[in-house]
């Protein structure tokens, strides 16, 4: 909760900042309420109430604001139901990805030697795995759904936050405080958890950020390519079903929207990211 | 520096080899009999027992793991499922087209995100750098996929100006050779997803470089560099773009890594045969030799870029011990 | 107006100052607020001579140093004053002319070589872009030049092919000394030029130094807070405190006879065989740039002060032979020198005034 206040004060000293912060503010509030003020259910198809007819690939009018698909669906509540499988994805696999590689950065870095090895080639091996072939090769041996999808993302992105937690642990590890730590006595475990984790918070929590700036594109790409969770809609599964009717280029408005929504919502999230990174590494300030 | 090499070399090959087992068993995870990765089920039964022993199917599995190992280093994928070709002989070309596509756009968005970098660092707080730092969030927060199907609906569609995908025109060449790579209706072809690709990949490296260039500018030998007299384009280039490069140069490796994993959206929005719409469509086939041998190359290619960067990383900065 | 122009004006033409600064002040815009860097600072560095410039860090020197080489940071101001050089205020200099007077007329030794360096260009590439930037030669006489230069401060020229990290803390800081003076500039500026490095070194630097100002003439305006480096080097002296100069004059008189208290609080600083007690430390702490005392600035931890001091700020007076200073106590100065050497005194003062500062507020 600290950490949460520090970090919305420290956004807010930018415009910027201040302006990111409400845009995923607002974002998050409607992946809990969009599915509610959705007019229509993400798979519902629609009819025309007078002749009683399925309303197919209509472009933007006042019932429809987006227009429809060419299964007759809203996609202006296809749009609203995404913000949830974007939140709900994005946010599981960013504290997913932090989750790991702080741990791994944080024994890494700490214990060094034979252990700091083997975690390093470790990490290694995994950053030459191919991200998104290793991603789609899970998620067909698994099978689709929200849950493998994040599972699956975070199991090969917790590699890039670990080098970066492992080298901050470096320094910290030449600080005073912590050799004052290991001559009161103090175990590994306590020395690791109690007094230099604490002190990786901030990169940690820019490295949420950019995880889960990363993990919503990802999880576009994902849908995209087909591999989307087929009982949820997201705005990554918009773009595959206008894609695959082979209608998107005469359906602008079922291309388009899904688009701007990742686009914003990412942005959103990167300059929140650099914001903080701004506020907790002077170093880029430039003087 | 010799023995950097040799260290670097076997950090390579142990990398190579712990990945090459990861994929060992990740395709035996594959849904159905394990078999399947190698044999389709629609061939007869007697092809499939011959094969069955070809990949010795029938022996214990670590018997089967250095079969493996000796079918991969010897480019030996087996046949595609669908096609029932040998997959090397189909990987060929599509090895070259992927690195057309993404190797030549790598460079260019390095080299014009590191020049823009330093210039955005350089003149920091103008409209210029706000401006350009926006327009790079933006376009790197748009996932790849959906900027080249946004340039196909503008430039192609209702410009005309660009065909909307594929290698070459259907028809016009009957060999995927040198002449066609050299044709002007490959060029034209390639422009498109080149310069979306290298659109998308500049972001990086400029922003990065960027915030490279604040830190630099601030450095003592900067202003020491102005006390002695230089011109300032010799200050910003020689020293503060040249300094600032450094911590750029060493993402070039994951980036590339990224950019040919990335492969497999860029490749299916513009029909682009190369190794990623491979992938993907063998994932689409359940064509399995087919998948692994393009994840494999993939996966070669990126550690092979990752060494060629360390090893470039050497030649820029003076100061790096090689131990 | 002090009296120094004066003399000058009775002089010939060449003891002319080399650079003339007249009440020069310089102001920085911070988070909180104006802070003042130099206040109506005047100074003239003489020709082919040495001038020490003393005072405690944050006290402006540097700011001066960087103000005549024209490499003052963005959120620097300058309220008033000009920096005469050659007939050229450096003040109101454009951008080309500064940089063509840069390094050929005014080149600098800075404090620490391994940060002065680019780390990814070789020692010898860096003096020969000094050179080119100001003047055409052939590579070979450029090549010729560097090596004549490396050999002149005793660096072995084939190193000038290494980077600098390559090099040892004291090679730096010849190779800088090399290239500070391979143009053969008028003056040089030397800002603290061998804090980083130890004792032994540090003298074979001055000595150096030393040896090629006879051989070269050139001026050397030498920025430091050991008055001990002053005393070795330099002819005249001025000290400097809160940006201000508050004693001025030949180095035999100001160190021999001091007036101002700070300056006798420096000198108490000094290794000393006649005092037979350790070197004493000035209590307190300079003010705070953004609110400065309104009377005198060393007022708060001069244990000297009387009412005055806080309420009225001091001139620079001459006191004779050249030598100013700006204290009101001028005049009981001599009488007091023997009381200012005593740790008591310094140690009453800093009581005195923490009390006087705690029944203010």
């Amino acid at each position: 909760m600290k950490w949460l206040m520090h970090f919305v004060r420290a956004v807010h000293e930018s415009r910027a900042g201040r302006i990111s912060f409400y845009i995923v503010v607002a974002c998050i509030v409607l992946a809990f309420i969009g599915p509610w003020i959705a007019p229509y259910g993400p798979f519902e198809r629609v009819y025309d109430p007078v002749t009683e007819r399925l309303i197919r690939l209509s472009p933007p009018t006042r019932d429809h604001w987006l227009g429809t698909t060419t299964l007759g669906r809203d996609i202006f509540s296809q749009l609203l139901w995404g913000f949830r499988s974007a939140i709900v994805v994005g946010f599981a696999t960013a504290f997913g990805v932090v989750a790991i590689g702080v741990n791994v950065g944080l024994i890494s870095g700490y214990m060094g030697g034979r252990v700091d090895t083997v975690m390093m080639r470790l990490t290694d091996i995994f950053l030459g795995l191919p991200f998104l072939p290793f991603i789609i090769v899970i998620l067909a041996i698994t099978g689709r759904s929200t849950t493998t999808i994040i599972i699956a993302m975070t199991l090969i992105m917790w590699r890039s936050a670990a080098r970066v937690v492992r080298a901050q642990v470096l320094s910290i590890k030449q600080q005073s405080f912590v050799a004052a730590a290991r001559t009161t006595g103090g175990g590994d475990l306590s020395i690791i958890y109690r007094e230099i984790a604490p002190n990786i918070m901030p990169i940690a929590l820019v490295n949420v950020a950019f995880s889960l700036a990363w993990a919503i594109i990802t999880e576009a790409s994902i849908g995209f390519l087909g591999y989307g969770d087929a009982k949820a809609i997201s705005w990554g599964t918009i773009i595959h079903d206008a894609y695959a009717s082979q209608m998107m280029y005469q359906a602008p408005w079922w291309v388009v929207p899904p688009g701007i929504a990742i686009m914003v919502l990412v942005s959103a999230v990167y300059f929140l990211g650099r914001a903080y990174e701004h506020v907790v590494n002077p170093r880029l300030a430039g003087q | 520096m010799k023995e950097y090499i040799f260290r670097r070399t076997l950090h390579m090959i142990i990398t190579l080899f712990a990945m090459v087992t990861i994929m060992f068993f990740l395709f035996r995870l594959l849904p159905g009999d394990p078999t399947m990765t190698v044999i389709s089920s629609a061939m007869y039964p007697k092809a499939q027992e011959a094969m069955r022993v070809q990949f010795g199917l029938d022996k214990p599995l670590l018997h089967q793991y250095m079969i493996y190992l000796k079918n991969l280093a010897t480019f030996d994928f087996g046949f595609s499922f669908h096609s029932s070709r040998s997959v090397s002989e189909l990987l060929g070309g599509r090895i070259v087209n992927t690195l057309v596509l993404v190797l030549p756009s790598m460079i260019l968005a390095y080299g014009l995100g590191a020049l823009f970098g330093a210039l955005m660092g350089w003149y920091r707080g103008s409209a210029f750098e706000a401006v350009l730092v926006l327009l790079a969030t933006l376009l790197q927060a748009a996932p790849v996929f959906w900027i080249g199907m946004m340039a196909i609906l503008v430039f192609s569609l209702n410009l005309g100006w660009f065909p909307t995908g594929h290698l070459v025109t259907p028809g016009m060449f009957i060999d995927q050779d040198l002449r066609m790579y050299l044709s002007a209706d490959f060029l034209h072809h390639l422009a498109l997803p080149f310069i979306v690709h290298t659109a998308y990949q500049i972001c990086f490296p400029l922003l990065l470089m960027r915030s490279s260039m604040l830190s630099t500018v601030g450095e003592d030998f900067i202003e020491f560099a102005r006390i002695k007299g230089l011109r300032e384009r010799r200050i910003l280039f020689r020293h503060a773009a040249r300094n600032s490069l450094l911590p750029v140069a060493t993402t070039i490796p994951m980036i590339l890594g990224w950019a040919l994993a990335g492969s497999v959206v860029i490749e299916t929005v513009f029909s682009w045969p190369g190794l990623g719409l491979m992938m993907i469509e063998g994932v689409q086939r359940s064509d399995f030799p087919v998948v692994q041998a393009a994840f494999f190359l993939i996966a070669v290619l990126t550690i092979l870029g990752t060494f060629a960067a360390d090893l470039l990383y050497g030649v820029l900065d003076p100061r790096i011990v090689y131990d | 107006m002090t009296g120094n122009q004066n003399n000058r004006d009775a002089d010939e033409a060449d003891d002319s100052a080399l650079v003339d600064i007249t009440d020069l002040s310089i102001r920085f815009r911070t988070k909180r607020g104006m802070a003042n860097a130099l206040e109506s600072v005047s100074l003239a560095v003489p020709r082919k001579a040495s001038m020490g410039l003393v005072g405690e860090s944050g006290c402006g020197k540097s700011t001066l140093m960087k103000a005549v080489i024209g490499v003052l940071s963005e959120n620097a101001e300058v309220t008033s004053g000009s920096v005469m050089y050659n007939g050229t205020d450096l003040m109101r200099a454009d951008a080309e002319a500064l940089r063509s007077i840069r390094w050929s007329e005014i080149s600098m030794i800075t404090q620490s070589a391994l940060n002065s360096l680019n780390p990814v260009m070789t020692v010898g590439d860096q003096i020969i872009e000094a050179i080119q930037a100001h003047r055409h030669m052939s590579k070979a006489d450029l090549n010729n030049l560097v090596v004549k230069m490396l050999t002149l401060v005793g660096v072995d020229p084939r190193r000038m092919h290494d980077y600098p990290h390559q090099f040892s803390g004291g090679m730096r800081q010849r190779a800088i000394i090399a290239m500070s003076l391979v143009l053969n500039p008028e003056l040089v500026l030397a800002d603290e030029p061998t804090t980083s490095l130890d004792m032994i070194v540090q003298d074979q630097i001055f000595r150096s130094i030393r040896d090629l100002q006879v051989q070269l003439g050139f001026s050397m305006l030498l920025v430091t807070h050991d008055l001990a480096v002053v005393i070795e080097n330099c002819s005249r002296i001025a000290v400097m405190y809160a940006g201000q100069i508050v004693e001025e004059g030949s180095v035999a008189s100001v160190v021999g006879a001091p007036f101002h208290p700070y300056t006798l609080g420096l000198k108490n600083s000094l290794p000393s065989i006649e005092r037979m007690h350790e070197p004493i430390a000035i209590p307190g702490a300079p003010p705070d740039p953004i609110a400065m005392p309104p009377g005198c600035r060393f007022a708060p931890r001069c244990p000297f002060a009387i009412p005055r001091c806080r309420e009225q700020r001091p001139n620079l007076e001459q006191m004779g032979d050249g030598h100013a200073s700006a204290c009101h106590r001028n005049a009981d100065m001599p009488g007091l020198r023997m009381e200012a050497a005593e740790f008591s005194t310094w140690a009453r003062a800093s009581e005195t005034n923490h009390a006087s500062q705690e029944s203010i507020s």
